[in-house]
């Protein structure tokens, strides 16, 4: 389990996160979103003992992130935004310069992801595209077996057949306990992946909720007229999609673009519907 | 396993960063062996000498030059560590700081150095065994071996150490241009060591070390004044 309690951190001057509290148990994948520069990097990188927080801690099973031991670092991958690759290696190449120090790590599966994900274990990184790049980067990060997969912006880069199979890959790793979270702005491609979700603003965490926990307290209505008491509308075609809150306990399809609009634009309102 | 410092663990550090830089030893050891007959034999040329400067002055070439690659290797080897985008895979590696430190140190030091050296005797012996002209004798018949005590090698160590770990996490402008700086000096100690075996006895190569400790002694504190914060924190 993911820990963070009563974290702060800043960068010199410019704080990030102050007193904020968040628990990730294992065995789901988060949706971690924000606008730009909220900081949901910022907190993957916490999470892997990349950054250490100013004051307050955040452990992974009980150790200490910054401290960056061996046994912490073992549980936990982290897949930056952007990476450089070194040209003349090949995908094989980097899991084997890796798998000594995961014993957890996989050569079947490996290939096996390669293989879903369409990318040549043997090809040079020189040789391929960034998208071609990235996948090779996922396979090789989900073989290592670790039970925490954090993911900044994986799906960029991908083209639309590449980001079904990674969502396809990651419900199968997710079903296997471990525990995903992911950091991005486009929400379409991990629609109906991410579970819970977890929304950032300036300094504090706004919403962390599960699908059924949000959909409980709020409806998302499709279709219909613009409403006053919608915490957000935007007219779609075929008519307006409002976000209200559920006071008949109705059922209803999460939209997370309306969702992330809607918490941004009542964040009082929103602490209240899920206090 | 130990959750400080642990062989196996440190072992296989070893091997990654070894594999993980193929090009970058294979293009030093190239260097080397290509690179040093033809040099010793170009500055003998320069000086407008003949090819008999006996086995001090090859010894005094291959030190500075040995010396040289390894002071300039830890930019290219672990110049990305100190990068955001390469730095973050080379911290998350399950290992412990301080054994990344000391592979980095263990590496860039000794190993490296000590196989270049030993690359550029073996050379040196061969074209002594092939009576080639400049390698009359033998590199252990070197008169230049009774100056070197116990205290000149502690300095050379000291200094030596320092500016390897000075140099491995400073990427910042300044120390950019500290760094062709410190080429500049090298070339210029390069030649020193050069001139002075050539032209002057024995005596003043050992004059001429104690200087060059001296000015790297200043360049190590400026450099290691440089890199403290990725040294320290080594967060990105």
């Amino acid at each position: 389990m993911i820990e963070i309690r009563n974290l702060d951190f800043s960068y010199k001057k410019t704080p990030v996160f102050e007193d904020i509290n968040l628990t990730f148990p294992q065995g789901a994948i988060y949706g971690l979103l924000g606008e730009n520069g909220v900081g949901k990097t910022t907190l993957l990188k916490i999470i892997c003992g990349l950054q250490r927080p100013v004051k307050g801690t955040c452990t992974v099973d009980g150790l200490t992130s910054h401290d960056r031991l061996p046994a912490m670092l073992q549980r936990v991958v982290f897949l930056p935004d952007e990476v450089t690759l070194p040209d003349n290696s090949t995908p094989q190449k980097y899991v084997d310069e890796l798998a000594p120090f995961y014993p957890t790590f996989s050569q079947g599966t490996f290939l096996h992801l390669m293989q879903e994900l369409e990318v040549e274990p043997a090809r040079k990184f020189r040789e391929m595209s960034f998208g071609q790049q990235k996948k090779s980067l996922i396979a090789a990060s989900l073989s290592l077996g670790t039970d925490y997969v954090l993911l900044d912006e994986p799906t960029n880069g991908l083209d639309i057949p590449s980001k079904a199979q990674f969502r396809s890959i990651l419900s199968k790793i997710a079903d296997e306990g471990k525990t995903i979270i992911i950091s991005t702005h486009q929400v379409k491609d991990v629609e109906n992946l991410i579970d819970p979700i977890v929304i950032l603003s300036h300094n504090a965490v706004l919403l962390d909720a599960s699908v059924q926990k949000i959909t409980e307290r709020l409806f998302f209505e499709y279709g219909g007229q613009e409403r006053d008491d919608a915490l957000y509308s935007e007219l779609l075609p075929g008519g307006y999609m409002n976000v209200v809150p559920n006071t008949t306990g109705a059922e209803s399809q999460l939209n997370i673009e309306a969702l992330f609009n809607a918490v941004l634009r009542n964040k009082d309102r929103i602490r209240e519907l899920f206090a | 396993m130990s959750q400080s410092f642990d062989i196996k663990r440190f072992g296989k550090l070893l091997r990654h960063d070894v594999r993980s830089m193929p090009m970058e030893y294979s293009m030093m050891g190239a260097w080397m062996a290509i690179g040093f007959p033809p040099l010793m034999v170009l500055f003998q040329y320069l000086t407008g000498s003949e090819y008999n400067h006996g086995a001090s002055y090859r010894l005094a070439m291959m030190t500075a030059m040995v010396v040289f690659w390894a002071m300039m290797l830890p930019t290219s080897v672990y110049a990305n560590v100190g990068k955001k985008k390469r730095g973050i895979y080379f911290a998350m590696l399950p290992a412990t700081k301080a054994e990344k430190h000391l592979v980095m140190a263990a590496l860039m030091v000794v190993i490296i150095p000590a196989v270049l050296m030993a690359v550029g005797l073996a050379l040196d012996t061969l074209l002594s065994v092939l009576h080639v002209p400049g390698w009359d004798t033998f590199f252990w018949q070197a008169e230049v071996w009774q100056f070197l005590d116990v205290q000149m090698l502690v300095g050379i160590a000291v200094v030596y150490v320092g500016s390897m770990f000075g140099m491995m996490f400073a990427n910042t402008v300044e120390s950019k241009g500290f760094r062709t700086m410190l080429q500049g000096l090298m070339f210029l100690w390069f030649m020193g060591a050069f001139m002075s075996v050539m032209l002057v006895d024995l005596l003043e190569v050992q004059d001429i070390y104690w200087y060059i400790i001296a000015v790297e002694a200043v360049l190590t504190l400026f450099l290691a004044r440089l890199s403290r914060h990725r040294m320290d924190r080594m967060t990105y």
